[in-house]
């Protein structure tokens, strides 16, 4: 009956259930709200009926699958679909953060919470405007007040800012060692050339990014 | 909203320190603090020839490094090695810059990965179910008329001109007006309209609308606003098969 269907699961009208909900949403649907609607009470059942869709498309080919974002499931495009569907919406999509944008956001995102002035002392430049510009579009927003003189705002990520980024959470970022220890690679390599004392050995695998 | 003028690629002194560092493939641990100084210093002569505006950073940095520099030059004490490098805590600024840099392009990259796929835009607010299917009778019609009776200021004063206004002008009137935006509040067509006759006449050339079936008139509950929608259209949904507009 299910593989009639096409649904490679055995739980076939909770697949169908999730589905119809995944493709009216227009935010990710976390496992617990899937579960209430459908009124499932283990989360494991809904996230084995999704593991199936996800099997189910890519079995079928189907130009779509289910990502895990933001704490949720949300249905996406391919990538490989990208150059079609952007022209739907030719000149509707939000710019591209800039780097001050991204520095600020990157701070934010791994020091959180975090006041203006840390946040500054860290980029070495007033962060007011792109502050303001993260609030604005919601990736960003005050957390809370810290201690100290004038008990200044806090600010946090917000919900938005993993769903931006496609991010599942924030473990999905690189942890603050791991970027350390990809300087310190690139700095070694950089040091390497002058005549140094004793050059390290040159580390392979490493990608610059900027 | 401030704006801000880039300088060249630099975010700010520490951007500028971390290019020179690199362009010049200087240890960052052990910086040649007057060489580094020099550099600096000839890039905000260039960004001041260029008459660009410097943020006051960029000279609190230079001065910094002004400082750093005439630090490195007083005699050290070689017998005490717990003395600190006068250079560590801007390497340690620049570290930790360079980290949060680093970071920023890996969050640069999801961005972009991200954009490369859609999702459903944020959805159309759903409709009470109300709203679509309550028809409206001749009665609701009647009480709405009431309703613009009382708002309207109806002109007490009578001029003698004879009144030219007609049922099909204001068929046409409305017609054009349902055809531009879909979908008519029903007291809306009555703006403008200060004689109990235009009244009248907008109120007749609506029920000839209904009647014929170009217009549909729903509303959401007993004594709400009434709207006239054009047969067919996306914000009115149709369950039964009357003719389309034409």
């Amino acid at each position: 009956m299910e593989n009639e269907r096409g649904f490679m699961g055995e739980d076939a009208e909770l697949e169908r259930r999730i589905e119809a909900l995944l493709f009216a949403s227009d935010t990710p649907l976390s496992a617990g709200k899937l579960a209430a609607l459908t009124g499932v009470t283990q989360t494991k059942r809904i996230t084995a009926a999704i593991d199936a869709l996800r099997r189910f498309y890519e079995e079928t080919k189907r130009s779509y699958t289910v990502v895990e974002v933001a704490g949720g499931h949300q249905l996406t495009t391919l990538p490989e679909f990208s150059f079609i569907v952007s022209q739907l919406f030719k000149g509707k999509k939000r710019s591209r953060l800039t780097q001050p944008a991204l520095e600020t956001i990157a701070i934010i995102a791994y020091k959180q919470p975090i006041s203006r002035m840390q946040i500054e002392a860290i980029r070495g430049v007033n962060c007011e405007g792109v502050l303001a510009t993260l609030i604005e579009r919601e990736l960003v927003s005050i957390s809370g007040r810290g201690e100290g003189i004038g008990k200044p705002f806090l600010y946090s990520t917000t919900k938005k800012f993993l769903e931006y980024l496609g991010l599942k959470d924030f473990r999905d970022l690189p942890s603050l060692a791991e970027l350390e220890r990809r300087f310190a690679m690139e700095a070694a390599a950089e040091a390497s050339a002058p005549p140094a004392a004793d050059p390290p050995p040159p580390e392979t695998g490493q990608s610059t990014t900027d | 909203m401030t704006y801000h003028v880039r300088l060249t690629q630099f975010e700010g002194p520490l951007d500028l320190l971390l290019h020179l560092i690199r362009r010049d493939k200087i240890n960052i641990y052990d910086i040649p603090i007057s060489e580094i100084t020099r550099e600096y210093l000839a890039y905000i002569d260039v960004m001041r020839e260029l008459e660009l505006e410097i943020a006051g950073e960029f000279f609190v940095m230079a001065a910094t490094l002004m400082r750093i520099k005439s630090q490195m030059l007083l005699p050290r004490h070689e017998g005490l090695e717990e003395e600190e490098d006068p250079r560590e805590e801007l390497v340690r600024n620049l570290l930790e810059y360079k980290k949060f840099k680093e970071a920023a392009s890996e969050l640069a990259e999801r961005e972009e990965d991200r954009r490369k796929v859609f999702t459903r835009p944020v959805a159309p607010p759903v409709e009470e179910e109300s709203e679509e299917t309550l028809d409206v009778t001749l009665f609701d019609l009647l009480e709405a008329l009431q309703k613009v009776f009382t708002q309207v200021k109806i002109q007490t004063t009578y001029r003698i001109i004879p009144e030219t206004v007609t049922v099909e002008e204001k068929l046409a009137l409305i017609r054009r007006s349902i055809e531009e935006h879909s979908e008519v509040l029903f007291t809306e067509l009555f703006g403008g309209e200060y004689s109990k006759l235009g009244i009248i006449v907008t109120f007749l050339a609506i029920l000839e609308m209904v009647k014929m079936g170009e217009v549909i008139a729903r509303q959401s509950g007993q004594g709400k606003d009434i709207w006239l929608y054009k047969p067919g259209t996306g914000s009115y949904t149709q369950t039964d098969g009357s003719p389309h507009g034409e």
